[in-house]
């Protein structure tokens, strides 16, 4: 696939999308040689992966560094894919891996601020009167929530974002994790009380 | 149902895993004690948030930085193919290559130090008994008798007309004087 070669996404995601096409058969075409059908797993994952990536590390710039090597990783190893598991569990994987691998060298770089996490467009001043209180909630809440979210420990943080955010099952967390659903379980559950514990107090302090 | 059966059942009655008898004592738990009821409120509202959370997507330059790195990637293996072209037109794999060589020079290598064997700068062996070190001793006398027997000859020290050997055996040697041995073993 040359530079001049390579096909415009946009029209060509929705003719794979019109044919509705199954990960999983996407990804045998792929690996039989349709650099297309790759496009259409980049149109349909980048954004999930993004989700997943940046509740993982609260910042915008590692996140999609993460997600494009994700992505280089299905291009170049797209024959480790093999059809006994979900495609989806695959990425998903391959995302957790990548995510875990870059945290452990930011760990060795300067923290960033909160500021810097890139929530671009959100308030950090007294909130506007003319706001609906719902606004106001939603936006504090998505604030707090990613800074609650980053005090988690690492396996914790990863179970509670693919359950409540990625939205996806127990069983499936349990394969992209690799340990037992009773594990997921109880990680999930730990991750939820220890949010609602951070968050509860943050909501204590502000009304003070 | 107590309290720390309870925090461990929230998430399963949020995600609707528990069964009907669970969900009974859980409920009933729940009328009784504030505090386990200020906690599952707690953590339905930060589940609900969780699902509220902005959506989002990746910047619009991310498809083109992409692609370029794709680009690169396969210049990259075109590149590596070229290099290994030559290789593999002697009907050789890379590797198998690699390997054939290094085994070529330890064969080689092997060889070399059998057949120097009986070399006048090496002890031949099983005629050596011991040698302490290798340097070479000037001497101006010869303190050893002559002697046809291999380990003298050996004893003997860097004589010009010595054909058999010019490294000296120093400790094992009789007659070698004490301070000879110190004075070449030691380093």
């Amino acid at each position: 696939m040359t530079e001049s070669s390579f096909p415009s996404s946009t029209k060509l995601s929705k003719e794979m999308s019109d044919k509705l096409y199954s990960d999983e058969e996407l990804i045998s075409r792929f690996q039989g040689g349709d650099e297309y059908s790759y496009i259409e797993l980049v149109n349909r994952y980048q954004d999930r992966l993004i989700n997943f990536t940046f509740r993982f590390f609260g910042d915008r710039e590692d996140a999609e560094d993460v997600v494009q090597d994700t992505l280089m990783k299905l291009y170049t190893h797209k024959h480790y894919y093999r059809n006994i598991a979900k495609f989806s569990t695959w990425i998903y994987t391959i995302a957790s891996n990548l995510a875990k691998t870059e945290l452990r060298k930011r760990k060795r770089r300067p923290q960033k601020l909160i500021s810097q996490m890139g929530l671009e467009g959100q308030n950090w001043d007294v909130p506007d009167e003319d706001r609906t209180n719902e606004e106001i909630e939603v936006q504090f809440n998505e604030t707090q929530i990613q800074r609650a979210m980053m005090t988690l420990p690492l396996h914790f943080r990863t179970a509670v974002i693919l359950r409540d955010i990625q939205e996806l099952s127990y069983e499936e967390i349990s394969n992209i994790l690799n340990v037992p659903l009773g594990t997921v379980k109880s990680r999930i559950n730990r991750a939820r009380l220890q949010l609602q514990e951070e968050l509860r107090h943050v909501n204590e302090t502000r009304r003070t | 149902m107590n309290c720390y059966k309870f925090r461990d059942s929230i998430s399963l009655h949020i995600d609707k895993e528990l069964s009907i008898k669970d969900i009974n004592r859980f409920n009933h738990h729940l009328e009784t004690c504030s505090s386990c009821r200020v906690m599952f409120q707690g953590t339905l509202d930060v589940v609900s948030s969780m699902k509220k959370l902005p959506s989002l997507t990746v910047s619009t330059d991310f498809g083109n930085r992409l692609q370029n790195r794709i680009i690169r990637e396969q210049s990259r293996k075109e590149t590596n193919k070229r290099r290994i072209a030559p290789v593999e037109s002697l009907g050789l794999k890379p590797r198998y290559a690699v390997a054939s060589v290094a085994a070529l020079v330890a064969i080689l290598f092997i060889s070399v130090s059998f057949f120097t064997g009986g070399n006048d700068n090496f002890p031949a062996i099983g005629d050596t008994p011991s040698l302490l070190t290798r340097e070479v001793i000037p001497q101006e006398e010869d303190p050893f008798p002559q002697s046809h027997s291999p380990a003298s000859s050996l004893a003997a020290g860097s004589r010009a007309d010595s054909s058999s050997n010019q490294l000296p055996i120093i400790a094992t040697h009789p007659q070698i004087p004490e301070n000879q041995i110190r004075q070449v073993s030691g380093k």
